[in-house]
């Protein structure tokens, strides 16, 4: 086992509790489990600071939790919409809570703004999910309920999917969006994943249907996750497995991770390193290396797991060090560089080893 | 001679001691038939007692019975393991129990209506197979598919008010699935069904059966996964059952097979051994998958499913899931 950074864990499980783990092998779980909301979670995402965790039940509950003092702080209250909640998003500071009857709602301190997604009878909300880039653009999806752009503001959808259109026998193909993620490097880019085993990418700019394609019909997908690489995501099924998918067309299953014996219900990736960390209901949280596919970590929580977020732990002072380190480096080679050349000025030689100095360390943080 | 430590991962078959040969009988060589025989009970008669003299010898001593070594005690240990659900480090799992699909059975908040039903066309055994279910099931209904989906059932039966539904499938005119399916809100489980025998292949008369409610015994469901089948199981009955019929239902976990049996007891006039007669019917299954919710194969999520996974799951024969 060889975990090169370790994590901050944080699951929800089927009961509504939470559980806290970081990634070492001989190590107890905590679990929070004084939880009043006894009802599934549904969503969990990071909140506003790096040390709150909003999370969604089932029964339409959203609280707040501090990882600080590792407690529930807040409820919040006045959301309008029935059912479960589907999604959760960060708008600088508020708070985008999705209803499965397909109600929005925007909190902030002072009040609740919220609208509805008219949808038609029989069709739901299944996933609502920010686009950290642009934050004013939620990409919602559902059951009977295609991929939609929405712009916050205007309350309007900026980008409707085309439906997947007829298939050999006339019938309409339904897509059934179970999860949404904005690929990492471009976020016009979204990638679908749906009940009916398709993971389907759209590109606002360019058309309605999707870019590419990828079918597999015997599975069903219950969650997608943009990967470290361009246009790469891995996707999870109800019958326990995870695929690496190359979006490039003609899109394809490039790996297949196992070692699970129950339905895998989120997926999160490493934003540097190829990783990604599971839950199933099979009540096991796992890491895999998506490379070499091997299951680095597994560990029995104990309950049904549901959600996850992940924080990688910074180790603050040896990291310092060896970026220090790396761009004394750096600055060397380049000072060996020009000092070869034919120097005609100092001046701006100085200014761009100090800009590349900045971008390490803009990188270690990220 | 030299002893070296050895790690586990390099045993290689020992290369000290002597051969061994089949063993021969001492009195092979004689050829009177009668005699040879003789000769040979003779010494083995001595053997025998010889035996029993050193067992009598160790009990004597005190030295404490051995346990055979069987592939149950081997077991290779599950880390999902309960063991005590009193202890400290279960409370995780206790706060699982409390909220779970059965938790209501489990305050006896309400009696449990089971609906029995069989694939289409079942043939004559698979009927009679659901019959002495219900008979073994108190409140319990029996009724023809009449070529209804399951979905469909399981939508008109929460609305007849059933808590439970079980369908039995057969391949070759025998019984050989039985899918369980919870109700309102799952799991459902799905089970390989197999030796199979009907009160009349044992040579008994459901006439003996009564209709008190039977007692259920629920053993050796250790894991996690098998903790959720036996209370899957255990909620398909009455929870009070009427202890003057001395009907005894029995789910026995043994390396992942649930062998049921279905008993009369009866004590002897000391009360304090119990005589067991055997009403039937006896079949055995195998969990093939646990399903979250109500029975959707295609689009459910599975708690666990072992389809595809056999190599992977089944990698040692000391490793169970229940």
């Amino acid at each position: 086992m060889n975990l090169q950074s370790q994590y901050f864990i944080y699951a929800g499980t089927v009961r509504g509790a939470l559980v806290y783990t970081q990634s070492k092998i001989e190590e107890r779980a905590q679990y929070e489990l004084s939880n009043t909301e006894k009802s599934e979670i549904t969503s969990m995402e990071w909140g506003r600071n790096e040390n709150e965790i909003v999370v969604g039940h089932k029964n339409g509950a959203v609280k707040l939790y501090s990882t600080l003092n590792n407690k529930y702080v807040k409820t919040l209250g006045n959301l309008e919409g029935n059912g479960p909640v589907v999604g959760i998003g960060i708008q600088d500071q508020n708070i985008i809570v999705g209803r499965n009857s397909g109600h929005i709602n925007i909190w902030s301190k002072m009040d609740v703004d919220s609208f509805s997604l008219n949808l038609q009878d029989e069709s739901t909300l299944e996933c609502i999910v920010s686009n950290k880039n642009k934050t004013n653009i939620i990409g919602t999806g559902g059951e009977r309920n295609d991929f939609k752009l929405w712009d916050l503001e205007m309350k309007k959808p900026v980008f409707k999917a085309k439906s997947m259109g007829h298939d050999e026998l006339n019938l309409p193909i339904p897509t059934s969006v179970r999860s949404i993620c904005f690929l990492s490097n471009d976020s016009n880019l979204a990638g679908c994943a749906t009940k009916e085993g398709y993971v389907l990418l759209y590109d606002e700019r360019t058309q309605r249907r999707p870019v590419t394609k990828f079918i597999e019909s015997k599975a069903s997908y219950t969650t997608i996750a943009a990967c470290y690489r361009e246009r790469q995501c891995v996707v999870g099924t109800t019958k326990g497995y995870i695929q690496l998918i190359d979006l490039r067309s003609p899109a394809k299953c490039i790996r297949t991770y196992k070692s699970f014996t129950g339905g895998v219900t989120s997926l999160v990736c490493d934003s540097v390193s190829p990783i990604v960390v599971s839950t199933s209901l099979d009540r096991h949280l796992r890491i895999h290396n998506l490379d070499t596919k091997e299951c680095l970590y597994k560990k029995y929580l104990k309950q049904s797991l549901t959600k996850l977020v992940i924080k990688p732990i910074v180790k603050e002072e040896p990291n310092e060090e060896a970026v220090q380190g790396e761009s004394e480096q750096v600055d060397e080679e380049y000072e060996a560089l020009f000092e070869n050349m034919k120097t005609v000025e100092d001046k701006p030689k100085k200014r761009k080893s100090n800009r590349e100095e900045g971008k390490l360390h803009k990188k270690k943080r990220n | 001679m030299k002893v070296q430590e050895v790690s586990s991962e390099d045993i290689k078959p020992s290369t000290s001691g002597g051969v061994l040969f089949p063993e021969e009988n001492k009195y092979g060589h004689i050829k009177n038939k009668d005699v040879r025989n003789q000769r040979y009970h003779k010494i083995k008669k001595e053997q025998k007692k010889a035996k029993k003299q050193r067992k009598a010898e160790r009990r004597e001593q005190g030295i404490p019975k051995q346990a055979p070594h069987t592939l149950e005690t081997l077991r290779e240990k599950d880390e999902t393991t309960v063991g005590d659900l009193a202890a400290e480090e279960n409370e995780p799992v206790r706060a699982d129990l409390e909220q779970d699909e059965f938790s209501e059975y489990y305050k006896s908040s309400y009696e449990p209506k089971v609906l029995i039903t069989f694939s289409d066309n079942p043939m004559k055994k698979t009927r009679i197979f659901g019959r002495e279910l219900t008979r073994i099931i108190p409140n319990s209904n029996f009724l023809y598919r009449n070529r209804s989906g399951v979905k469909k059932i399981v939508k008109s039966a929460k609305k007849e008010n059933y808590t439970d539904i079980i369908i039995v499938n057969e391949n070759r005119k025998e019984p050989d699935g039985l899918l369980v399916i919870h109700l309102p809100d799952g799991p459902t489980a799905y089970f390989k069904v197999s030796n199979v025998r009907i009160t009349t292949e044992l040579r008994k008369s459901h006439k003996a059966i009564t209709s008190h409610r039977p007692e259920v015994i629920l053993n050796n469901f250790s894991t996690r996964l098998g903790l959720t089948i036996g209370r899957m199981l255990g909620a398909l009955f009455h929870y009070s059952p009427e202890f003057q019929g001395q009907r005894a239902v029995a789910f026995h976990n043994q390396r992942d097979y649930i062998f049921f049996r279905h008993y009369k007891y009866d004590f002897d006039s000391e009360g304090k051994k119990a005589k067991l007669r055997e009403l039937g019917p006896r079949f055995t299954l195998k969990l093939r998958s646990l399903q979250k919710g109500t029975f959707d194969s295609k689009y459910g999520q599975y708690e666990w499913i072992i389809e595809g996974r056999r190599h992977a799951m089944e990698s040692s024969r000391r490793r169970f899931f229940l």
